[in-house]
């Protein structure tokens, strides 16, 4: 295994947790915003519930994961920066907002039109920044960094179903209330059907109009990939229907690591389709090593206190 | 920076003096550990001052300066009003929140 190699594993995997768990964060924000009914209230206290202890430490993943592009990638991380500027700085926008926002609406609760303004930013911000970092991704993988291209947003608005879905079958083991319950049982399947339904957009304009991302879809990895993310999807409706919760979480975590990792794969060894490789953007194998010790130290740390961290807040309610 | 960190050692050795004494504390000493009290944060902050500003005009001294690092990317100026503005706004609400929070309970 080179040093190159390790580094790309150990960006995937950051990658990999950010998008499980940040995107279970984001789509809580995406229930908040779209609490209905009877139970609406009860809805948004169970959101408020779950993701209130670990959404900070949702987001070291994304810190992680920068650290390590611009640490091992400096060259592919500096080109990145500058052409995907603009929708890194909304989703940039989107994450600041959307914790202040939590917090905010909280500490607010005696002061009603503070609280429902605050509400609405942290609905709204919980949409625009997965809804951007979907779109920097889509971007990236046309090699032009044509972020406002139809593909582009075709895969933002995949990454917010995700989280949507993500969201819906996380909270499920959570929850004590047998009516909130069924109602995100029901969304949890919906939003398994959406993201069928939403994820085959980006692959038609694909086909149409990108052929150098239709190309790397029909690379071995992504279309095993891809077969991986429905059989996972189909895993989760079944699991969620049988009340099998803690499988669904597998299962849904499954799927958003397989459409992820078909992307990474199936464009591999690109990094920027075009401009970089993973071996031509690298730093030297020093750098790369010094940053593999150092994260490999700070992971005796992390890990621990992860696990700690969820094992009380996030033992199952039943 | 190294202000703040003295007066706050002298602060704490005056402490600890009176409690090994076993003297009650004097009103000067409580009036010195209440105008402490935002020394810690501002000798943080004057910490980070001296490094940004003392490493000018070099970004990595001998390496890269400040003005070869910077990112070619357009409408830097209206990215950087539009993130002060939103840190005000967050600022501000922030404050007026501590300050409902730190408020006496009226009792009726």
């Amino acid at each position: 295994v080179t040093p190159v190699l390790a580094a790309v594993a150990v960006a995937g995997i950051a990658m990999s947790l950010y998008a499980v768990l940040g995107g279970a964060d984001f789509g809580g924000g995406v229930w908040d915003l779209l609490a209905t009914g009877p139970r609406r209230a009860q809805q948004r206290a169970a959101v408020t519930e779950a993701i209130g202890p670990v959404w900070e430490a949702n987001h070291v993943w994304l810190i992680f994961a920068i650290v390590t592009s611009f640490t091992c990638f400096p060259a592919a991380f500096a080109d990145i920066a500058i052409g995907l500027y603009a929708p890194l700085s909304f989703a940039l926008v989107g994450i600041v907002l959307r914790g202040a926002a939590f917090v905010f609406r909280n500490y607010a609760a005696d002061a009603p039109t503070l609280a429902r303004t605050w509400t609405v930013v942290f609905g709204a911000a919980s949409l625009i920044a997965p809804f951007f970092l979907g779109d920097a991704v889509g971007a990236l993988a046309t090699g032009r960094y044509a972020w406002t291209s139809p593909f582009a947003l075709a895969v933002g608005a995949f990454a917010v179903t995700v989280c949507a879905q993500v969201a819906a079958v996380f909270i499920l083991r959570e929850l004590r209330d047998a009516g909130v319950c069924a109602d995100f049982r029901t969304r949890a399947i919906r939003a398994t059907i959406a993201v069928w339904i939403v994820g085959a957009i980006p692959i038609a304009l694909a086909a149409t109009s990108v052929p150098d991302v239709l190309a790397a879809l029909r690379h071995p990895v992504a279309i095993v990939a891809a077969l991986v993310a429905l059989a996972a999807g189909l895993a989760v409706m079944a699991a969620v229907a049988r009340h099998r919760d803690a499988a669904a979480r597998y299962a849904v975590g499954l799927e958003a690591v397989a459409v992820l990792g078909g992307w990474f794969g199936g464009q591999a060894p690109a990094l920027v389709p075009g401009r970089y490789s993973f071996t031509s953007a690298a730093a030297s194998d020093a750098m790369i090593v010094a940053f593999l010790v150092a994260a490999a130290c700070g992971a005796v740390l992390l890990i621990p206190s992860l696990v700690l961290l969820l094992r009380v807040f996030k033992a199952p309610a039943r | 920076m190294v202000g703040s960190g003295t007066a706050l050692l002298l602060i704490a050795a005056g402490w600890a003096i009176a409690a090994l004494r076993r003297r009650p504390v004097s009103r000067a000493l409580m009036g010195a550990v209440a105008l402490g009290a935002p020394l810690g944060l501002i000798a943080l902050e004057a910490g980070w001052f001296v490094t940004e500003f003392g490493r000018q005009p070099w970004i990595a001294r001998g390496l890269l300066r400040t003005a070869d690092a910077v990112t070619t990317s357009p409408d830097l100026d209206a990215r950087f009003f539009v993130f002060s503005l939103i840190y005000v706004v967050l600022a501000a609400t922030c404050w007026w929140l501590l300050r409902r929070v730190g408020r006496p309970e009226v009792t009726s």
